[in-house]
């Protein structure tokens, strides 16, 4: 086919918006291409930045705080031999300032986040000190040694804390323990209120997590003197980010003497997005020694000190009318964000995130809500795949499921009655985004008839009334925004705007091509979905082409890979890129043919000219662009390099959709839950690569079935946390997550090439709604709802034993209730 | 995540693994290692730090199972749970060893060595090493109670034999001496009639929050034994009359369940989680499905 | 705190068929010797408690946890990392991952790769209950397991 005009087409106007088969209309785009970063990782070479051979690089260790809150007396040095080095906060300020987080927005709280605390410590983890040596065994005898001395203060170990009455202050300055606060109102709110005739408040808790990619944190920090340059090796998300912010920490060394390297990197979901005190005290200490110091993270630092994420306490109304429908909304939550904020996403996201999410697909018009941040004696929050809309869509589609009780109806039939129509879009929500496209109604309806529902129904009718497992189904649904950029980002108050990706593509003279991104992957096989849309737009084959990421001193500037944004960013800078090239590409051949260009296509590496024509090999146009330059005319610059910087015609991003679909059964006498199926319907537009797409989601799906039935940080009321192995903490296997079932559908963007739209987040978001509605619909019989992420087999027991001791009195009982429930601190 | 430092001493023959565990000196902390897998995390974590390790893994002696005259069956110390996980169907000890293990027996040992962590984690670890280190929530002490089994420790005095269910006096602690080592298990020669077992866990291969194993021999009385209950593993006798009456009742299974459970809760110690009361049914939810499990095995 | 002097040994092992020697100090890990002495980096280390699989080697063929398996117990003994993985199921393995998306960051997929060697050559003929209950101790963050089961389905002789 032609691609140049498949090129002309991604440009389409909304009239374009259609639901497209997957990858009958491309040549390269929509197929299932196997990654070509496979190879090196079958065969144990693929090079993580623990793997990063360095001669002569030393190992550093952190000493933590053993307690949650304290003043901190005094750091005594072990005693050290020749080579290895003691450091503390003195011996780092004036090389590298405090960590400051910010967001520009009315009321949020900001304190420094030193590399190594000076007065006090925050949280149990919190890095005190470091030591450096010849190996990281015997870095850790040194830290042990170190004699810390703390007065304990009273900690603060919930977000509820926070706000009584006499909580110590956690930081001087501010006005109260919250990073930030506020109500937010939309529509005619009052109004809808007092015509409703339902209203239904319900009260769940999500806990926290660790986003626990199997590979932790690390960096190895080369200070080259012959250079005068800092190597900044890293596994981080976003090199380019990592490098502006190393540049505002560290004192005394210009931007241009930073170079950041990220190799292979072993996930990350978000949790390396930040950058952290424990890398930009590395970063100090190599420039100090003027030598290579390596920190790699082991799995206990990480689930004691790298961000943390979710712990959000969900309050929420529906006020309804008796047929169903919605006429508002109104949400609260409280979230512990621990004792610092994160840079740059802060301790506010999740809370704000959520708020500002919370109607997802229904046409709601009338919305309050409360978010709020606390300020607590744990580690930090922040960025971790779903951000804020696990919470939000566990809380809305949870009260949406016990609405429909109320009102006698079949969950997803009140949901069909409030989903935004098909012709709705795009759509504005009440809170300001700007849903580009989307087909929600028969989604819903695929989800009921692959779910089975009708089946499940019947089963339950059917099953004895004392039987042991008892079978429940549940949806969950939630739009995922993406691609969105610094319009976006700038009114949420974000210091750091993300507006665009980049990518510079460069043919060489045998015809191959190498794409270097801004982007950086961390499992996202990027390396392959790049090439897919550069051989779409060039003709060249996938083999052919390169992709380079993750080096400052190599790839354009960008902003890297967070927020479900890098195949709508970078690909549509390859995409742009790729045009200009074939634009030159044809410019040249119609030189050498003595014709006008615009009668010219691209196909099979080569440009053909009209009927009767050679067509003239790409190789041999490359051969005119970078050698023989006499043939190339006054008018078409030499070379063929090409840097596209894409910043997408909308700011507000594309938004993807999905709703998830679970089976369960429950187990009575113990409480286990077990998943007996799990159906994603999901519509991402225009999938570049079917197979990635959908690991994206079986990968999302993993961990929010993860967070729904056996992830949570556990803390004591000292703030001592009590999960710090993965013996504790529990992450899903083989056995806990079932064979995923996807149904896709491909709803277009109307402004992104091809009408992409990103995915990389979606799967994650629904699981704990989805379970914990069909745990729910099992034990409805029963008198018990869920209320709270993870649901666990001693709390549906629980709930299941209080139940039948209030049943004579017809009460309920909710799985994971907590006393909670005296909630909202004054706002 | 690295251990303290410490020595190491790969023990040759049991005699020298006494030995070296004689010649430590005042300051030493002496620990004997065989896998490893259950002391290994321990160490990267610094939960332990030993002086000297002492490993007993190579020594030829304790990786033999093999019959004993009574036709009992006597299984060393060092040797893996995969060994017995793989033992072949049918009983036999070995495609080489046509000597067959008492009935049933083997098949217990196939399913407690299965059904232990993972199989990385079963190819390493030793039947002796998790009893000695004595986690209570581990497989092999409240089984091997419950199979009637004798221990074999070897020291400086020479040889003495514990009886299994007077093994593990409590976390991490065993009837084991400063300076012995166990060497061996011994399985009676007896039959096993019928068997069953319980076990609840959050996910697969973590380690247990209840346990439970019932070896029915014949005779007046069944037993089921408790693991995982925080402490040394727990016998709780059940009339034979009330089992039969239970097992062979025509009430729906969720009844005969319940029956038993309440039966075994009545038996539960106090000292049992005390206050929790979801980890108490638990317990007695899981050796009620250990019991029942038994009594419908031919 | 007074820690001992760090005892040093010297190893003679057995890795992808070649005789190595090695000294090192008596708390390291194999995992540790194969990365830091050896530079094989294809083991990954993930918990170093034994719980994720991401260190899963052979050890005379069997598998074992490389970050709780001390270097000095393995005197003598054959080491196969993936780095030295090879033979026809191992290709078709490879195959199988590839063809199936079984990896997305690649850091579990050594460790896979060796538990799923060890499972086909123990039980070729598994199911899919067999295969997620054999390999229940590998974790995987990036794929939710389908491509990884589908995966070693696809090389059973079922």
């Amino acid at each position: 086919m032609d691609t140049a005009d498949a090129a002309d087409r991604a440009g389409a106007g909304p009239g374009e918006s259609a639901t497209h088969a997957e990858s009958g209309a491309y040549a390269s785009v929509g197929h299932p291409v196997p990654r070509s970063e496979d190879e090196r990782h079958l065969h144990g070479a693929g090079r993580f930045v623990a793997d990063i051979a360095w001669p002569g690089a030393l190992h550093l260790a952190f000493v933590r705080s053993t307690v949650a809150h304290g003043v901190l007396r005094s750091v005594r040095a072990p005693a050290l031999e020749a080579g290895e080095s003691f450091w503390t906060a003195a011996d780092l300020q004036d090389i590298a300032h405090p960590i400051v987080a910010k967001l520009n927005r009315p009321g949020f709280q900001s304190a420094p986040y030193p590399c190594l605390a000076t007065d006090r410590v925050r949280f149990a983890g919190q890095t005190i000190a470091a030591v450096v040596a010849s190996s990281r065994a015997r870095a850790e005898d040194l830290a042990e040694m170190v004699e810390v001395d703390i007065d304990p203060l009273p900690p603060i170990a919930s977000a509820r804390a926070a706000f009584e009455p006499g909580a110590p202050l956690m930081h001087e300055g501010w006005t109260g323990n919250h990073f930030m606060k506020f109500t937010r109102t939309f529509g005619d709110f009052d109004a809808a209120v007092a015509r409703a005739e339902v209203h239904l408040t319900r009260r769940y808790r999500m806990e926290r997590l660790a986003p626990s990619p199997l590979e932790t944190r690390g960096c190895l920090s080369v200070f080259d003197r012959a250079q005068g340059r800092l190597l900044f090796h890293t596994c981080c998300q976003r090199p380019h980010i990592q490098r502006d912010f190393l540049a505002e920490q560290l004192i005394g060394i210009d931007q241009h003497r930073i170079q950041v390297l990220v190799p292979d990197v072993g996930g990350a979901f978000g949790v390396k997005t930040n950058l952290y005190p424990e890398e930009l005290a590395v970063a100090a200490i190599s420039i100090r020694l003027g030598t290579a110091v390596r920190w790699i993270e082991d799995r206990m630092e990480h689930l004691l000190s790298a961000c943390h994420a979710r712990e959000n306490d969900e309050s929420v109304t529906i006020h309804a009318n008796r047929d169903g429908e919605i006429l508002a909304l109104e949400a609260e939550y409280l979230v512990d964000g621990g004792a610092y904020s994160m840079l740059p996403s802060t301790s506010a996201v999740e809370a704000n995130m959520s708020a500002n999410v919370m109607p997802g697909p229904y046409r709601i018009r009338n919305y309050r809500a409360t978010a709020m941040s606390a300020c607590t004696n744990k580690a930090p929050t922040g960025p971790y795949r779903g951000v804020g809309r696990p919470a939000a869509c566990f809380a809305m589609e949870r009260t949406l499921d016990e609405l429909a009780h109320v009102l006698d109806m079949e969950p997803h039939e009140l949901r069909r009655r409030n989903l935004i129509a098909a012709d709705a879009f795009p759509y504005t929500s009440a809170t300001g985004l700007v849903y580009d496209t989307g087909n929600y109604p028969p989604m819903m309806d695929t989800a009921v008839r692959a779910l089975g529902h009708g089946e499940v129904r019947a089963a339950q009718q059917a099953m004895a009334p004392d039987a042991r497992e008892r079978i429940g189904i549940g949806y969950a649904w939630y739009v995922e925004q993406t691609a969105h950029t610094a319009k976006e980002f700038f009114a949420r108050g974000s210091v750091v705007l993300y507006g665009f990706e980049s990518a510079r593509i460069r043919m060489d003279i045998a015809g191959s091509l190498t794409i270097e991104t801004s982007v950086c992957s961390h499992g996202q096989g990027h390396a392959t979905t790049l090439a897919q849309i550069a051989s779409e737009v060039t003709s060249i084959p996938m083999e052919r082409i390169g992709v380079r990421a993750g080096d400052t001193d190599v790839v354009p500037y960008g902003n890297g890979t967070f927020a479900s944004r890098s195949v709508v960013l970078a690909g549509g800078a390859v995409h742009q890129a790729c045009g200009r090239l074939v634009e030159r590409l044809r410019a040249i051949a119609a030189n050498l043919m003595q014709v006008a260009p615009d009668g010219l296509s691209i196909g099979a590496q080569a440009v053909h000219g009209p009927a009767g024509t050679d067509p003239i090999p790409f190789a041999r146009l490359a051969q005119v662009a970078l050698q023989y330059v006499h043939e190339l005319p006054a008018g078409i610059e030499p070379g063929l390099e090409f840097l596209a910087s894409y910043r997408p015609p909308v700011e507000t991003g594309a938004f993807s959709a999905g709703v998830h679909a679970a089976k369960v059964a429950v187990d009575i006498e113990t409480g286990a839950v077990r998943l007996l199926d799990y159906l994603v319907v999901e519509d991402c537009g225009q999938t570049i690569n079917p197979m990635i797409v959908d690991g994206q989601v079986y990968g999302g799906v993993a961990q929010g079935i993860g967070q729904a039935l056996l992830e949570e940080l556990r803390y004591d009321a000292q703030g001592q946390p009590g999960t710090v192995t993965l013996a504790d903490y529990l992450l899903p296997g083989f056995g806990e997550v079932p064979e995923v079932r996807i149904e896709h559908q491909h709803t277009l963007s109307p402004f992104t090439a091809y009408g992409m739209k990103g995915t990389g987040e979606g799967g994650c978001i629904g699981g704990p709604a989805a379970i914990g509605n069909a745990v729910t619909d099992a034990l409805r019989g029963l008198g018990v709802s869920v209320t709270r992420a993870p649901v666990t087999a001693r709390d549906v027991w629980t709930a299941l034993q209080a139940a039948r001791a209030r049943d004579a009195a017809g009460g309920a009982s909710e799985v994971g209730a907590e006393p909670a429930h005296t909630w909202m601190p004054s706002r | 995540m690295k251990p303290a430092p410490f020595r190491y001493h790969r023990a040759a023959s049991l005699e020298d693994a006494i030995a070296t565990l004689a010649s430590a000196g005042p300051d030493d902390d002496v620990r004997v290692i065989a896998g490893g897998q259950s002391l290994g995390p321990m160490l990267n974590l610094r939960l332990v730090r030993p002086t000297v390790l002492v490993d007993i893994h190579r020594i030829e002696a304790l990786r033999a199972i093999e019959p004993l005259p009574d036709g009992g069956v006597r299984i060393g110390a060092c040797v893996t749970h995969a060994q017995l996980e793989d033992l072949p169907p049918g009983g036999a000890f070995s495609a080489a060893n046509p000597a067959v293990f008492p009935a049933g027996l083997a098949d217990v040992l196939r399913h407690v060595a299965g059904g232990i962590a993972y199989r990385a984690i079963r190819c390493r670890g030793t039947i002796g090493g998790s009893l000695a280190h004595a986690d209570p929530a581990a497989d092999w002490p409240s089984a091997l109670a419950a199979l009637g089994a004798t221990i074999e420790l070897t020291g400086p005095a020479g040889r003495r034999n514990v009886a299994a269910r007077d093994f593990c006096h409590g976390l991490f602690e065993t009837a084991i001496e400063p300076g012995e080592v166990l060497a061996a298990i011994l399985l009676p020669g007896s039959g096993i009639r019928r068997w069953g077992r319980g076990k609840h866990c959050r996910k697969a291969g973590e380690f247990a929050h209840a346990l439970a194993v019932c070896i029915d021999r014949g005779g007046d009385g069944v037993e089921v034994w408790l693991g995982a209950t925080g402490a040394a593993p727990v016998a709780i006798a059940l009339d034979r009359a009330f089992v039969d009456g239970v097992a062979g009742s025509r009430a729906s299974a969720a009844l005969r369940r319940t029956r038993m459970r309440e039966r075994i809760a009545a038996s539960l110690p106090a000292a049992i989680a005390p206050g929790d009361a979801y980890a108490r049914h638990l317990h007695a939810q899981v050796a009620a499905e250990a019991v029942i499990d038994a009594m419908a095995n031919p | 705190m007074n820690a001992p002097a760090p005892d040093l040994i010297d190893l003679e092992l057995t890795v992808n068929g070649t005789a190595r020697q090695v000294r090192a100090e008596a708390r390291t890990s194999l995992c540790d010797l194969l990365r830091d002495a050896l530079h094989l980096t294809g083991t990954h280390a993930g918990c170093e408690h034994g719980v994720c699989g991401a260190c899963t080697v052979l050890l005379d063929g069997q598998p074992v946890r490389a970050c709780i398996t001390l270097a000095a117990a393995c005197e003598g003994r054959a080491v196969t990392t993936v780095e030295g993985l090879s033979g026809p199921l191992v290709d078709r393995l490879r195959a199988a991952f590839h063809a199936e998306h079984a990896l997305q960051c690649g850091y579990c997929t050594p460790g896979m790769l060796v538990s799923a060697v060890d499972l086909l050559e123990r039980k070729p003929e598994a199911g899919e209950d067999e295969i997620r209950r054999d390999m229940s101790g590998n974790l995987c963050r990036c794929t939710g397991y389908v491509g990884i089961v589908r995966a070693i389905r696809s090389c059973t002789r079922g």
